[in-house]
């Protein structure tokens, strides 16, 4: 497979009080999802900067998942919800730079919930797929040709 | 009494682990003492852990309570003890030595890495009772997914029944689980540990095991011996098809002692293959020209045929055991001989002469002998001759063999003649059934009298037999000599018992009797040392597999004899304890299944030949059978999780083990079980499948739970859409001895539908309740919004009974309408609220402990002692005290431990341990110099991502200085190696690729410290939770990922900077805002624990409320408390307090808090004020509240109408006149309703006892109590119950239809009420309105002074409602009393004392450690904005003199809000900055690996 028809990259970052433990928990039930999704742990959703999203779009991303606590059951207070509003700022952008917003998107799981956050990265991977790879791609093609399977 | 001088032990116990054990142990440990949590289960958690979410927040329970359980299993100072239970106490408060009894868990936890290797290959699957039996386990697995201590634990009975009836102790549970897996080999192995002649005794062995079988008890014996013969069979095919070899062929060493065993029978092949293994030089002699005994000479090869008796003789040989044929001992060699040869000698020779019958014509030709006719028929050339019309004289299985084999031989008739009836005979039933089924038939009740003919045999005559045994059961046969018969015959074999070898009992020199070598039944020593005998020769005849158990008998013997060890004690036999009947799985719901038969050739076409008539299992049939086994030990040590386990950490040979505990404390938080919903018969539970416990529902709705979160019925797998709650299921029931209120079902049940509405749309709830008592903070809106927006349907009537509706899984429930009809309603699922019990088991060794329990079973504690028990120095928290929820659990916790604390001031810091670390190097700008560690996690990582290829792939990084991976990077060597490799490489990052930074980044973080490398300058790539166990399918893509994985790790590593948390000086005194109850509590528990404090109170006394309380619903007397803790308070050296004093200003942060306080009357003139600023390191918020006022009701226009308080102070100056007259008591004034949402929680049990009060002066009072629900939670029911028994009148009235008091003449009072059809009218002399508790308005002034929030209700909110219920959100300060929500004395008591804990743990140190995770903002960056300041939810930052941000470290707690929102990007959150997620990013996307499916695979 070439790059222009590989399967697109998600970057998911997760919260490490929820959904890390959730892709965690799915790691002990043994649920198994598509490989090419990419978790960053961050202390709270909150910390999570508009920087990041654009910075990891510019380089060719396909699309970021942000999950944080459930709304009310953020370890502090909020950050949660600022993140939420930070993705949704990202998707405006996105959407006046001709960039589909539905690329980034925010979801809410709680620890337990390995089969949802299994779902959602499911769903978001299907939703990457129909909009086929990030125009800004081909912009920054990767360096590593050497290693391949 | 002794006064003991003894020194006070800095150490606490703690018997329960779950969320209270989990508090006061994390309070204790924190504050200076060491902590022993004991648990019974194999995880702590308790309770909270299986929960899916809590009310009234819906937080997911497992997100809220893991990381205390992580932070209580990482705490240096908690010691957890799992499967342990506290059995007995000596010594006095302060210096107890406590004796804990630990079950074994089969498993070393320090060895384990929970990669579930073992669970996988463990065949055993039960009911998953963590699950509550909604799903399966295996016996050997994790007490749920998410425990700690994250180990597996093996579940084991003892020995299953089968195992115990086996002679030879074969593990019979454990090969048919081995076969159910298809593991035939290891089957076949675990057989022949105990039975080295598998295959034949898989053929011919009676089977004693079956005839054991729980499984009879549902259909018919599992066919145990056929499973056996099918495992060893499978082996055999394998070996023959040589797909598996024979094992080595081994001879003893040299110098081994040798051992001379006489007969190669079954004993005395057994004993020698045990022998050889052991190490022993064997030599069997046989006498004559084959091995095997009874087996090759007495059994006809139609039932063992002769190869397989070859292949097991074969395999014994192997083990180095030489065989001497065509020896006999006394002929060809002397028992002397063997004496002066050998160490020891067995002798097993068997019993292989015929006994004689002893009637006249026995010498004639023609009459012939079993035992020796066998013989001749079973060697090769020299068949035996038979007759055309053959008698077999004898019942037993020689004679059955004997009569079968004449057959095959080709005798035309033959005839059986046996003195037994045809059931008493001692053949197997089997083997009479085929008999009579070859044609053979059998003359039952009669023996021989004569045997008739000239010099050949004729005929026989024979004689009724008219009794066999005496009464004694001794062989004594009596005749009838009248009746005789003859029977023509033209042989007769006589096959009536077998006799050892005279020649050899008078050789070998040993004691005989009865012509058998006499030996010790359990050591088989004969009389002459160094000789034994077992088997036959020492028994009489018997079975193979009780001449297989004597064999193993025999060598152990004989082995601890060469061993000079004690022949008699701890046998291996002995050493099994059979299960109790009680614990044998139930076999009521158990699903009949047919036993499987194996097939057998057709009665007419085995006559012909020897063939083998009957036919093994086959695959499916076998695995079928298999199946049908219940399990009866759990656990059926098989061993597959021991050789599953690479890391050796499985070990079944643990065993029980007590140990003693030197504690100055004890703290007891055994929680509660679940109410038994088979006790409440009338609801089907366990008859109707749809019939759920709420615990299994809550299991249901959880996401991890066995339903996956998924609201559907067990078995049509339906979505329900109809459920029912029925609530007080085992509560409020003196029926099943459960008077009191489990107090939290009805906020369960409530969240339980709410969060079955989320899950399911269009879900119809329906609850069925009394009260619904919503009494908690914030209770009450939730049911509220349960109730009216969610359209969750609340009826207030129990059903009377569920059945299931014929035809269908629906339940049908059957209840009385609110139009008072008898109704019938169907639903999908019913859920029944099941209250809360004293656990049986805990409530006995509580007793047996010395702790006295209360008239329903938990622990006995009085209103203002709630913490103490019985025993001075152990104290009670959570549900074992009075049912209560999670955040009064906690509460309580907490409070519990600060009444250790103060009982072990004096010791506290003596017994904590501080690791030291070496100094750390000063790794400056360095640059990176990175060392990899890629983990194989066994097979865990290894067996999906190409670790190799992984470590190839990261080692050409340039800032990787070395890289290699290791089998389990989390092993003591491994560690060992990675601070080898620091030293070496001069190492300043590390990177681990293994599993998951949430366990085990302490664990590395902990190794960099030991190597002298900050912790902080590591990172974990988790290649294994969330990479090979969740791509297992695809090796090359995850082998890929992992490379990303580990190399963004790199790139992140590389900007990874060191970081040391401030070191923050505590003052170590306490200040207390508010003097009343919990106030002065609070503070006597601080000074008390040598604390300064200052108690700060706004009016001129002490007391609060508590003033206004004059008597409690139980006996305790409330003056002499009250006068107790003034007078404490007041004269208490460590207390100041400040009368008529306000707070005015608070500065500072945790640890240093500067408090001005301005106190009135106190400067020169009057009024006037005077300020002082008190230091400390802890603030207690106790400002309370105060009684609601109201204007309704016509309150203030009569005399006649007052508030309860106003009652209660009337009654006590004994001023009320109302006695005789009608009272009428309105409940919820001015509560519950828009305005005053919640709940005051003390009303109902206020009326109650002010009604029980005046009932109690005046029996003729007419009291009626209007209400909307009666709360009397706890064991406050009790009181409600006295209430109406009384006579005093509910009424109760909906929200919208309060009644109306009206002046007329008197006072009228009307109200409708749902529960009376006409409107009710009474003509009131008084009425008594209860109006609850409202906040202060100061409230606000004070939350803002310190920062803190206030609920809708204007109550300080507390950090986290339930699991920090008494901390805030800023740390340092703490709340407790009514200034959090309206609460009973016990409860602020335990509050108080629980801030006072709180408190402790920071007050305790002398310095505190800030978390080095904290965020910094760049002064030269910063543009003043202060966003910083406004959206940090602890305070963190300030405006410094330069007006720009600054952050206090001691504030922060690391989220990183601040860092996103800052618009200048001034601030950083300490290791997780902006630069070290771009590095990520950046090598992600730049570096991206692609599959290319064009390329030849695996060149990578």
């Amino acid at each position: 497979m070439s790059n222009e028809n590989s399967e697109p990259l998600l970057i998911a970052f997760c919260c490490q009080y929820c959904s890390y433990s959730a892709a965690d928990l799915a790691g002990s039930m043994r649920l198994q999802y598509p490989p090419n999704v990419r978790i960053i742990r961050t202390p709270c959703t909150g910390r999570l900067e508009v920087e990041f999203f654009m910075k990891a779009f510019e380089k060719g991303a396909d699309g970021i998942l942000v999950a944080g606590c459930l709304e009310g059951g953020c370890h502090f207070t909020e950050g949660n919800l600022l993140a939420r509003g930070r993705v949704g700022y990202t998707r405006k952008f996105l959407s006046e730079s001709g960039l589909e917003e539905e690329r980034i998107r925010m979801i809410n799981i709680s620890a337990a919930q390995a089969r949802p956050l299994v779902d959602y990265i499911n769903e978001m991977l299907a939703t990457l797929k129909n909009l086929g790879p990030s125009p800004l791609k081909s912009m920054n093609p990767s360096k590593n040709a050497e290693i391949r399977i | 009494m002794e006064k003991s001088k003894k020194k006070k032990i800095g150490a606490v116990l703690v018997q329960g682990g779950g969320i209270a054990g989990v508090q006061a142990s994390l309070d204790l440990a924190n504050s200076g003492f060491k902590v022993y949590l004991v648990e019974n289960s194999a995880a702590i958690g308790g309770m909270m852990a299986h929960l899916d979410k809590t009310f009234p927040t819906g937080d997911c329970a497992t997100c809220i309570v893991s990381p205390k359980l992580v932070e209580c299993a990482r705490n240096l100072n908690i010691e957890i003890l799992t499967l342990s239970k506290l059995e007995k106490l000596e010594g006095t408060p302060g210096n107890f030595k406590a004796y804990v009894k630990r079950s074994p868990r089969y498993i070393d936890e320090k060895i384990c890495n929970d990669c579930g290797d073992c669970t996988k290959a463990c065949p055993v699957e039960i009911d998953d009772s963590y699950n509550r039996d909604l799903g399966k386990r295996k016996v050997i697995q994790k007490y749920s997914p998410q425990a700690i201590p994250n180990k597996p634990r093996i579940l084991k009975l003892g020995h299953s029944p089968c195992k115990m009836n086996c002679p030879a102790n074969i593990n019979v549970q454990g090969y048919i689980q081995l076969i159910k897996k298809k593991e035939y080999v290891k089957a076949a192995d675990l057989i022949r540990e105990r039975n080295p002649l598998a295959a034949i005794c898989g053929r011919v062995c009676p089977a004693p095991c079956e005839s054991a079988c729980t499984r009879s008890n549902v259909d018919a014996p599992l066919a145990i011996r056929q499973l056996k013969r099918f495992a060893v069979d499978q082996e055999i095919r394998m070996v023959k098809a040589g797909e598996l070899a024979l094992p080595e062929e081994k001879s003893p060493p040299a110098d081994a002692p040798k051992i001379a065993i006489i007969g190669a029978g079954p004993a005395g092949l057994t004993a020698a293959g045990d022998l050889a293994n052991s190490g022993f030089a064997v030599t069997v002699y046989e006498a004559s020209s084959s091995a095997g005994g009874m087996l090759l000479w007495g059994i006809p090869p139609y039932r063992l045929p002769k190869d397989i008796l070859a292949y097991e003789v074969q395999l014994i040989r192997r083990k180095g055991v030489t065989i001497v044929l065509n020896c006999r001992i006394g002929k060809d060699k002397t028992i002397e001989e063997l004496q002066k040869e050998n160490a020891a000698v067995f002798i097993s020779a068997g019993a292989h002469v015929s006994r004689k019958l002893g009637v006249p014509g026995e010498e004639k030709s023609g009459v012939d002998f079993g035992v020796e006719f066998l013989r001749q028929a079973g060697s090769k050339d020299d068949k035996p001759c038979v007759g055309r019309h053959v008698l077999v004289i004898g019942g037993g299985n020689v004679a059955v063999d004997v009569a079968r084999t004449t057959l095959r031989l080709g005798a035309k008739q033959v005839e059986m003649v046996a003195l037994e009836k045809r059931d008493e005979m001692p053949a197997y039933k089997e083997e009479i059934e085929a008999t009579l089924a070859e044609g053979i038939t059998i003359n039952n009740g009669c023996g021989p009298n004569r045997i008739i003919g000239d010099g050949s045999v004729t005929a026989i005559e024979l004689r009724q037999c008219t009794r066999v045994f005496d009464e004694n059961g001794r062989f004594s046969p009596l005749y009838n000599q009248e009746n005789l018969k003859t029977i023509n015959a033209d042989q007769i074999i006589v096959a009536i018992g077998q006799a050892v070898s005279p020649d050899l009992l008078k050789h070998c020199g040993v004691g005989t009797e009865r012509g058998c070598f006499v030996a010790d039944p359990v050591t088989l020593e004969t009389s002459v040392q160094g000789i034994f005998a077992g088997g036959e020769n020492a028994t009489g005849p018997g079975s193979v597999i009780q001449a297989v158990a004597a064999g193993k008998r025999a060598a152990e013997s004989i082995e601890r004899y060469l061993n000079g060890k004690d022949l008699r004690a701890a046998r291996f036999s002995d050493t099994l304890k059979p299960l109790a009947d009680e614990l044998l799985p139930s076999t009521d719901d158990v699903e009949k299944k047919k036993r499987a038969d194996a097939a057998m050739l057709p009665a007419c076409e085995r006559t012909a030949d020897f063939r083998e008539i009957e036919a093994g299992f086959s695959v499916e049939e076998a695995v079928a059978e298999a199946e049908r086994c219940l399990n009866c030990a759990l656990c059926s040590e098989c061993m597959a999780c021991v050789s599953a386990c690479d890391k050796k950490a499985v070990d079944h040979a643990m065993a029980e083990e007590t140990i003693t505990l030197n504690v100055g404390s004890v703290i007891l938080t055994p929680g509660f079980e679940e109410f038994d919903a088979k006790r409440k018969g009338e609801y089907g539970f366990n008859r109707y499948r749809n019939v759920l416990t709420s615990v299994q529902f809550e299991r249901m709705l959880s996401a991890a739970g066995p339903f996956a979160g998924h609201v559907v019925r067990r078995d049509d797998g339906k979505e329900a859409k109809r459920i029912a709650w029925i609530q007080c299921v085992g509560s409020r029931d003196a029926k099943c001895g459960n008077e009191y209120c489990s107090s939290i079902c009805c906020m369960a049940t409530t969240k339980q539908a709410l969060v079955a509405s989320e899950h399911s749309a269009g879900l119809q709830a329906t609850i069925f309740y009394m009260d619904i008592r919503a009494f908690g903070k914030d209770f009450d809106q939730y049911y509220e919004r349960a109730r009216s927006k969610e359209n969750i349907e609340y009826i207030k009537s129990i059903p009377s009974r569920a059945i299931q509706v014929p035809g269908s899984m629906d339940i049908r429930l059957r209840y009385v309408d609110g139009n008072f009809k008898q109704v019938e309603r169907d639903f999908d699922l019913v859920v029944l609220a099941v209250g809360l019990d004293p656990k049986p088991n805990v409530s006995a060794s509580m007793a047996q402990l010395g702790i006295e329990l209360n008239e329903f079973g938990f622990c006995k504690t009085s209103r203002f002692l709630p913490l103490e028990t019985s025993s001075p120095g152990v104290f009670v928290a959570g549900a074992f005290q009075e049912p209560k929820d999670i955040p009064e659990t906690v509460t309580q916790a907490s409070a519990a431990a600060s009444m250790a604390m103060e009982l072990l001031a004096s010791a506290r810091n003596t017994l904590i341990t501080k690791k030291t670390y070496p100094p750390e190097h000063d790794v400056g700008d360095d640059e990176p110099r990175i060392g990899v560690f890629v983990c194989h996690c066994g097979i865990n990582i290894a067996a999906t991502v190409d670790v190799e290829k992984v470590t190839e792939a990261i080692s050409k990084d340039p800032h990787v200085v070395v890289a290699s991976h290791t089998m389990y990077t989390c092993s003591d060597a491994s560690l060992s190696e990675i601070k080898k490799r620091i030293e070496e490489f001069q190492l300043n990052r590390v990177v681990v690729a293994s599993c998951t930074p949430r366990t085990h980044e302490p664990l590395f973080r902990e190794t960099l410290r030991e190597a002298g490398l900050n912790p902080y300058l590591f990172e974990l790539a988790n290649i294994r939770d969330q990479c090979s166990w969740v791509h297992s399918s695809e090796p090359d893509v995850a082998t890929l990922k992992a490379i990303e994985l580990v190399r963004m790790s790199i790139a992140r590593a590389r900007f990874l900077k060191p970081l040391v948390g401030e070191s923050l000086a505590i003052n170590q005194d306490g200040l207390v805002i508010g003097g009343g109850l919990s106030g002065m509590t609070a503070a006597l528990s601080l000074a008390n624990q040598g604390f300064k404090v200052s108690l700060i109170e706004k009016s001129g006394t002490l007391g609060g409320q508590i003033l206004n309380i004059h008597s409690v619903l139980e006996n305790d007397d409330p003056y002499f408390f009250t006068a107790n803790i003034l007078y404490q308070t007041q004269n208490h050296r460590n207390i100041k307090v400040y009368l008529h004093s306000e707070v005015t200003k608070v500065n500072g942060h945790i640890g240093k808090f500067l408090v001005t306080i301005a106190e009135k009357g106190k400067g020169n003139g009057q009024g006037d004020i005077a300020r002082t600023e008190i230091s400390c390191g802890a603030i207690i918020v106790a400002t309370g509240a105060e009684p609601a006022k109201t204007g309704e009701f016509l309150y203030g226009e009569s005399e006649n109408i007052l508030t309860q308080i106003e009652l209660e102070q009337l009654l006590h100056a004994d001023k009320f006149k109302g006695h005789g007259k009608n009272i009428i008591m309105i409940q919820c004034v001015g509560s519950r309703n828009d305005k005053h949402p919640y709940c005051s929680r003390i009303c109902c049990s206020m009326a109650v006892k002010n009604a029980l009060s005046i009932k109690k002066k005046n029996p003729d009072a007419n009291i009626y109590i209007l209400y909307r629900d009666i709360r009397t939670y706890g064991f406050r029911e009790k009181y409600y119950r006295m209430a109406r028994d009384a006579g005093i009148v509910f009424v109760r009235y909906d929200e919208g239809k309060p009644p109306v008091v009206s002046r007329d003449n008197g006072l009228l009072v009307q109200v409708d009420s749902p529960d009376v059809n006409d409107r009710v009218e009474i003509e009131a002399d008084h009425v008594i309105l209860s109006t609850g508790i409202s906040a202060p308005a100061g409230n606000r002034q004070l939350s803002d002074m310190l920062k803190l929030q206030l609920n809708a209700d204007g109550f300080f909110l507390e950090a986290h409602v339930k699991l920090r219920p008494v901390d805030f959100a800023t740390e340092g300060i703490y709340l407790c009393g009514l200034a959090h929500s309206p609460k009973m004395i016990d409860e602020n008591i335990s509050q108080a004392r629980a801030a006072a804990s709180r408190a402790a743990t920071v007050l305790s140190k002398t310095h505190l450690d800030v978390g080095a995770q904290v965020a910094e903002v760049n002064q030269d960056k910063c543009i003043s904005c202060m966003t910083c300041v406004h959206v940090c939810p602890y305070g963190a930052p300030f405006a410094n003199v330069d007006n720009k941000g600054e952050i206090t470290a001691a504030k922060c707690m690391g989220c990183g809000i601040c860092a996103s929102e800052c618009p200048a990007c001034a601030i950083q959150l300490n290791h997780f900055e902006s630069m070290q997620f771009n590095a990520m990013l950046e090598n992600l996307l730049e570096h991206h690996l692609t599959v290319d499916c064009n390329e030849d695979r695996g060149i990578l």
